[in-house]
């Protein structure tokens, strides 16, 4: 077969893509509570440029290792303990993530059209289907992320672009109107959104080759980072200073759609593309704790790591007031940054050690040579 | 002569399974009689052996002769009264038997003198076991027995009533030939064959089904077809024991990918010309004797949504109808449900004097809109199912009494309201705009299921319910090939031929996924008028 059954550079693209841009955009946490709008769209475009260094290393770290994925890298670096502990915190990362992505569909749905319906059924049958999905494999999730990105970024764009005739370019002036100071958090709270994209580090093994890996996450980190920036634009350009108060920015801005009304259900994709990201989060979480079991296949472990995050998505955030908090928050994302940036290093360092001593820190080169 | 050509091939293709299969005729392996039991001497005793396999049956033929000089030599010509072609028994074997004259020593020598000589059918065979014989008689074939010899004579005389090829009542289409499939494996494969003149279009014939012993062919195209896809088939085919094959969806649920799915991972068909396009993509056809749907495989999802026409009608015309056909497939899925959602959860999605005209429509009506829809569309079906099995006369008249009839009275008894008969009616009309009527089944089915999504969890329902769709759908394949290719995942050389039917003169290659090394469709200067091949 020509179908090749590794992951194409376009598919962990579409993946990567989807993994953020359904959340990061509908939310925009970079322009809730900041004090002007004016200026935000420099903080998409400073935080999408920053990240890229960071996602580049990333990939650099893995096709240095051969295209591991990131729990085995750990081991062979850092020893059973160090590696199984970087590990462990990897899945309750995961976790977290899912929790969240669950949390997010379900409050959007349950404050939006179905106040009356328990939180749990939304999370649950979310979560049960993402399973589902995850339980398939990488393949299958990277095989639907295609198409689904195509259809997201479509939606993006025509929501972008429907509301032209409120669009009062005025609104974006001056452009800084307090400085670049205040820039300065948004940009911050943009960074740990590119750098969820470590599942990369899960997902490379499955990839054709490790240039593949590089292009595809480049081009999500560039994509995705237009469309925040793009959309920071449009929404301070409808709503001007009240964008953001603004809860959903993006929600709002389809409300201001008029076709029939009917184009204000774009969160209907919004659903399936936050459903296989969370497919892809279970599918991470499952296969690192396959590997730190010892377990052959990580298919068991899906249903039970969904319910999992189910459970963590009500018992992390009591209320909805909690869950708002948590979502403008700048040390969540602070403490994500941290981590990510602590194992990148860690490993960069053992690996450097590793070869000093002469330890055979090249455990592999498949994806240089592919 | 055309009769005879058919015979002798039949009779030839059975020989060379017969020579490369352990169990020839699939008599051995399931019949639960002994193979090997050579015929006797006796011809008295060999047709009696004959008469007792078939229980006496009525429609047996036993014609004893007598042949040679003075009548020296004792036959009898054994067959089934209609499986043959009456004529050409009595001119090409009979006849000639009988006008023997000559004084032969022995029997075999008899035998082989009507063999090579005197019997004027095209495909003579000889058999030396009694089973095989039986079976001969059973194919439809005409046995020659002689007396004191040990082997029989099997003459290709088939011949029985058969209907002529018609225009395909189920695939029905404006341009294009109107010629379909009958219920003949030998006439459907000569259709094939006057549409491919090349010996690259091979054709593998085996005898499926232990009491039935249906013919099956299996047709591809040799170099285009991939040669693990053949081995596949043939290795599915090889596997099934079954007691009888008696239509083609038989075989299908025994050899496709996913039993349990609601779809279809094989694609039918019952017009030559698609069997040909598909075989010449790369695919493989399945034909089976007594039905005229031809299985194609691998199937994807977006064959579903083709036709014929849309390859000999203009590149625009054909896009622009597999667009209709895709919005019909997504309404008559979504229509019902979509309703459903938008009132009785978000009645903000609609403009206001539509949500109020919809509202007093709906005022005094005792059940809640799922409920609505569930009795309509149940009915709907009712009256789709009474349709098909009324006679033909008064069956669309019953029809439209029916809907009309029905509908009507359920909105002045205030049962329903009159904006669900629009959407179901919509939704029925929608259905009946795929092509492929395996696929639109499988979509009546669903419905159902996003009703209940969409009345329990309104758009939230329906979205995951879509999630859950396309994630089966991408985790189907056909024979190796995934099921939404080149959609999921994308293919983009054969994206030319998926929602938009790119020009001719563009689609130089044919499907990746599917051939093996001869991919190229369409040679140079084969472009338009300038015959430069660019554009």
């Amino acid at each position: 077969m020509t179908i090749t059954h590794k992951t194409t550079a376009r598919q962990l693209g579409s993946v990567l893509f989807l993994l953020r841009v359904a959340t990061m955009t509908l939310t925009l946490p970079s322009v809730i509570g900041m004090p002007s709008s004016q200026g935000l769209w420099l903080a998409g475009i400073v935080g999408t440029v920053i990240s890229l260094p960071l996602l580049a290393w990333m990939v650099t770290l893995s096709r240095a290792e051969g295209l591991d994925d990131v729990v085995r890298i750990s081991r062979r670096l850092l020893g059973p303990i160090g590696g199984s502990t970087v590990g462990w915190l990897f899945v309750l990362y995961w976790l977290i993530l899912a929790a969240f992505e669950l949390r997010y569909i379900s409050e959007a749905y349950l404050t939006g059209t179905m106040p009356e319906t328990p939180i749990v059924v939304f999370m649950a049958l979310t979560a049960l289907v993402s399973a589902g999905i995850a339980r398939r494999g990488i393949r299958l999730i990277a095989m639907m992320a295609e198409l689904i990105a195509f259809l997201v970024l479509i939606s993006l764009l025509l929501t972008m672009v429907l509301p032209l005739d409120v669009v009062r370019l005025r609104n974006l002036l001056p452009v800084f109107p307090e400085g670049l100071q205040p820039l300065i958090l948004p940009t911050a709270t943009a960074v740990p959104l590119f750098l969820d994209m470590v599942v990369l580090m899960m997902i490379a093994p499955s990839m054709t080759s490790g240039v593949g890996l590089m292009q595809g996450t480049v081009w999500s980190a560039l994509v995705s980072g237009a469309v925040l920036t793009l959309l920071i634009v449009v929404v301070t350009a409808v709503f001007g200073p009240i964008s953001t108060a603004l809860e959903l920015p993006a929600l709002s801005l389809t409300r201001m759609i008029s076709i029939g009304g009917a184009v204000e259900r774009l969160e209907l994709i919004t659903v399936v593309s936050i459903g296989l990201a969370l497919a892809t989060v279970l599918w991470a979480a499952a296969t690192a704790s396959a590997h730190l079991l010892g377990l052959r296949c990580f298919e068991p472990l899906v249903y039970p790591l969904g319910g999992l995050a189910v459970f963590l998505g009500i018992r992390m955030w009591p209320d909805v007031g909690n869950f708002d908090k948590s979502t403008t928050a700048i040390s969540g994302g602070l403490v994500t940054s941290l981590f990510i940036l602590a194992v990148l290093a860690v490993l960069t360092a053992a690996r450097w050690l590793r070869r000093r001593a002469g330890g055979g820190g090249d455990s592999g080169r498949r994806g240089e040579t592919e | 002569m055309g009769k005879k050509l058919l015979a002798r091939l039949l009779l030839r293709l059975t020989r060379a399974i017969a020579g490369r299969k352990s169990a020839p005729r699939g008599l051995a392996s399931g019949s639960g009689r002994p193979d090997g039991a050579g015929l006797s001497p006796d011809l008295e005793a060999n047709i009696e052996g004959i008469v007792q396999a078939f229980g006496g049956s009525g429609d047996l033929v036993v014609r004893r002769l007598r042949a040679g000089r003075s009548g020296s030599v004792s036959a009898a010509v054994v067959h089934l009264e209609g499986l043959v072609d009456k004529d050409l028994v009595a001119q090409c074997i009979i006849r000639p038997v009988t006008l023997m004259t000559e004084n032969l020593a022995s029997p075999s020598e008899v035998l082989d003198r009507l063999c090579d000589a005197l019997l004027s059918v095209t495909v003579v065979d000889q058999i030396a076991d009694a089973h095989e014989v039986a079976l001969a008689v059973a194919e439809g074939l005409c046995v020659v027995l002689i007396d004191s010899a040990r082997t029989a004579l099997a003459c290709a005389v088939q011949g029985w009533a058969q209907r002529s090829p018609e225009e395909p009542t189920t695939e029905a289409t404006v341009r294009g030939p109107k010629e379909g499939f009958v219920e003949s494996l030998r006439i459907n494969t000569s259709m094939l064959r006057r549409r491919i003149a090349d010996p690259r279009l091979h054709i593998e014939e085996r005898r499926l089904g232990r009491v039935t012993r249906t013919l099956v062919a299996m047709a591809y195209v040799q170099g285009i077809a991939r040669p693990s896809v053949i081995q596949e088939v043939r290795s599915r085919l090889d596997k099934v024991d079954v007691d009888s094959i008696q239509e083609s969806g038989q075989l299908e649920e025994l050899i496709m990918d996913a039993p349990l799915s609601p779809f279809p991972t094989i694609a039918r068909s019952e017009r030559p010309d698609r069997i040909v396009g598909a075989l010449l993509d790369g695919r493989i056809a399945i034909i089976v004797d007594g039905t005229p749907f031809v299985l194609i495989m691998p199937a994807t999802f977006m064959m579903y949504l083709t036709t014929s026409e849309d390859y000999f009608e203009l590149f625009y015309s054909g896009t622009l109808i597999r667009f209709t056909r895709l919005l019909a497939l997504t309404l008559s899925l979504l229509l019902p449900s979509v309703y459903i959602a938008v009132t009785t959860f978000h009645q903000e999605m609609l403009p206001t004097p539509l949500i109020l005209s919809i509202a007093a429509q709906r005022e005094g009506i005792p059940f809640p809109a799922f409920f609505e829809a569930l009795i309509m569309e149940i009915m709907f079906e009712l009256v789709r199912e009474a349709g098909i099995r009324l006679p033909r006369v008064i069956g669309p008249a019953i029809s439209i009494v029916g809907v009309l009839v029905l509908g009507d009275a359920a909105i002045r008894a205030g049962l329903v309201s009159p904006i669900m008969v629009i959407v179901v009616a919509a939704t029925g009309i929608a259905s009946l705009g795929t092509p492929e009527f395996s696929l639109a089944i499988s979509i009546r089915l669903l419905r159902f299921v996003f009703l209940a999504a969409a009345a329990s969890l309104g758009f939230f329902g329906i979205a995951v319910g879509v999630l859950a769709l396309y994630a089966h759908l991408t985790a189907l394949e056909s024979f190796g090939v995934p099921y939404m290719s080149p959609i999921a995942p994308v293919i983009d050389s054969e994206l030319k031929d998926t929602m938009v039917r790119a020009p001719w003169w563009a689609m130089k290659q044919r499907p990746r996924s599917l051939v093996w090394y001869n991919d190229t469709r369409l040679g140079q200067g084969s472009s338009g008028k300038d015959g430069d091949g660019e554009r």
